[in-house]
């Protein structure tokens, strides 16, 4: 066997090893099969972690003029605001406009009392409108 | 299969932008009716992003500004093919595609962000698609902003619109800076590819690709390296190879913070060590200058902070410098920094290479003077940088060195390949003689 020929099979083996390494036909299925946002959303957790399925959800069904406030009880994560796409100078600032709605994420009841305390929020006015597991939309009422 | 079709057609886009100044420097070429394909799309994609860069100071709407690019990059082609300009090295060129093509796909189904890219990166990015400027940044404005720039530039000029898609710009410049950087090595056309996917595999982490300029730095240090190799190992040290190589010291600057601190060091090595008359050494001095002044010049303009990183570099952390803190951090720093250099593979293989040539080839350690002189200048720029840091340690430099020694380990190939070149030319002397 002539030099090429022996370059060209080493090629071919080291190509198949990473296509194997890395799952490339498996991710070109996932890719025929499932859209960007799902694939955002599978990686990233429905309701846990920063919650990006919840979020995603929530600003399909309510169409929120400007981001609301969202509280992440999980300190693990950085805050969620990525998952929204949007750039917001304030938001980025931490100054909010829209308190209609307030998102609270991993959010358990019993550590509520100190949890609200140490974010400074007061639940008083708000009724729960959207529930999944720890994930809650708060509304004004 | 929208999503293939979509991934596809930025691929070719991304590959006749990569043509975007080819009609010019096609006069450079020394021969006149046939040239390199990857060595001119190489030197060409290195003025479209400065391109990109100078406009991004600017920010114009992105959409005229693509419509611009791919024009100019039609026209090239254009009057490339009507000179009657024949291209070599295709095989290497359609390999360079395919292996894209391969890392698109893993990019394109990577939504697994880091810390930074969810903080910073992607916040920026998503900036820069909303039309917004360096100087709306509120969080780490003083972060140089080339790779979110880029990144949002192609999110917004595809078919699709998806983010991931301004992602696959990362994959396109880092396996094109691999082939374009092997492809300057005097082999046989198929090793070279062979060397390349070797290259690839060895180097390649689906979550490089997630948004950080890290994996820029890398490719931007191979094409660095490509000049080098000119300068110090072909003895190429003219102003063509100059004008390049701070074209792409002006793409790191604006990449990451710690981009000032290797314009010096690659400036240095090159002022020390590369063989020219002074005149030369002049210009590539005021080059550099230069190059630091624009970005200084701008940040200063805009009310950008001009410290490179306000969490490092905070006169505050200087007081609780003590006989125990010098003890506890410099070891802190040694070990980390002996531990990931030695698991880069890269340096692995560079490493045992040095060690060959120095049993069996000592007269080549000479040759390698310069990236001693960078290996060990970058480690000193890197202990005084997290010596003074002010942020928790050992967890700043545990999670941020094995990043920082990735950037400039390309630079280092160059010893890998003149190592190989010895021991085959040996091997082939030995069979000669066998005969």
């Amino acid at each position: 066997m002539n030099y090429k020929k022996i370059n060209l099979l080493l090629i071919l083996l080291l190509t198949i090893l990473f296509i194997e390494n890395f799952q490339i036909p498996k991710k070109i299925f996932i890719l025929l099969t499932k859209d960007p946002e799902k694939r955002l959303v599978d990686q990233n957790g429905y309701c846990g972690g920063e919650s990006v399925g919840f979020i995603k959800y929530l600003y399909e069904k309510y169409n929120f003029k400007s981001i609301p406030v969202i509280i992440n009880f999980d300190n693990k994560v950085p805050d969620s605001y990525w998952s929204i796409f949007k750039f917001d100078k304030k938001v980025r600032k931490n100054i909010f406009e829209n308190y209609d709605y307030i998102i609270l994420l991993n959010f358990n009841y019993k550590e509520m009392k100190q949890g609200m305390k140490d974010k400074n929020f007061n639940l008083k006015n708000y009724k729960i409108i959207e529930n999944y597991k720890n994930c809650f939309l708060y509304k004004l009422a | 299969m929208i999503e293939i079709l979509n991934i596809i057609f930025t691929l070719l886009i991304f590959s006749i932008l990569s043509f975007f100044s080819s009609f010019f420097l096609t006069n450079y070429s020394s021969n006149r009716k046939q040239v390199d394909i990857l060595d001119l799309s190489g030197s060409s994609f290195i003025i479209f992003l400065n391109i990109i860069l100078i406009f991004s100071l600017i920010n114009p709407d992105k959409q005229l500004l693509f419509y611009f690019c791919i024009s100019i990059s039609f026209l090239s082609i254009f009057i490339l093919f009507k000179n009657g300009f024949k291209l070599n090295n295709k095989i290497i060129y359609f390999f360079l595609l395919f292996f894209v093509l391969l890392v698109s796909i893993d990019i394109s189904n990577n939504f697994g962000y880091t810390w930074d890219t969810k903080k910073y990166y992607l916040h920026k990015a998503t900036a820069f698609y909303q039309n917004y400027f360096i100087n709306d940044f509120v969080v780490k404005t003083e972060y140089p902003h080339l790779g979110s720039y880029i990144w949002s530039f192609f999110w917004k000029n595809n078919l699709m619109n998806s983010e991931y898609v301004g992602r696959l710009i990362y994959g396109f410049i880092y396996v094109f800076s691999i082939f374009y950087f092997i492809n300057s090595f005097n082999s046989e056309k198929y090793l070279k590819i062979l060397i390349s996917t070797f290259l690839i595999l060895i180097t390649y982490k689906t979550i490089l690709f997630d948004g950080r300029p890290d994996i820029l730095m890398f490719s931007f240090f191979l094409f660095i390296a490509k000049y080098l190799n000119e300068i110090f190992h072909k003895n190429k040290f003219n102003l063509l190879n100059i004008f390049f190589i701070i074209l792409v010291l002006n793409l790191i600057i604006w990449t990451k913070s710690e981009g000032i601190a290797y314009v010096i060091l690659v400036g240095l090595t090159l002022l020390i060590f590369a063989k020219g008359d002074l005149n030369k050494k002049l210009i590539l001095l005021s080059l550099i200058i230069g190059v630091i002044f624009v970005k200084y010049f701008t940040y200063h303009y805009y009310g950008i902070s001009l410290n490179p990183h306000h969490d490092t570099f905070n006169i505050e952390g200087m007081n609780e410098i003590n006989l125990n803190f010098i003890f506890t951090r410099s070891l802190d720093i040694i070990s980390w920094y002996l531990i990931y250099l030695f698991t880069n593979p890269i340096i692995i293989l560079s490493f045992l290479s040095l060690l060959t040539i120095f049993i069996k080839y000592k007269k080549l350690l000479i040759k390698f003077n310069y990236l001693y002189f960078f290996l060990i200048a970058k480690f000193c720029i890197l202990f005084v940088t997290f010596f003074v840091t002010t942020y928790p340690m050992p967890f700043q430099v545990k999670y941020s060195l094995d990043r920082i020694i990735f950037h400039s380990s390309g630079l280092f190939l160059v010893i890998i390949y003149y190592c190989f070149k010895y021991l085959l030319n040996d091997k082939k002397k030995l069979s000669i003689n066998l005969d």
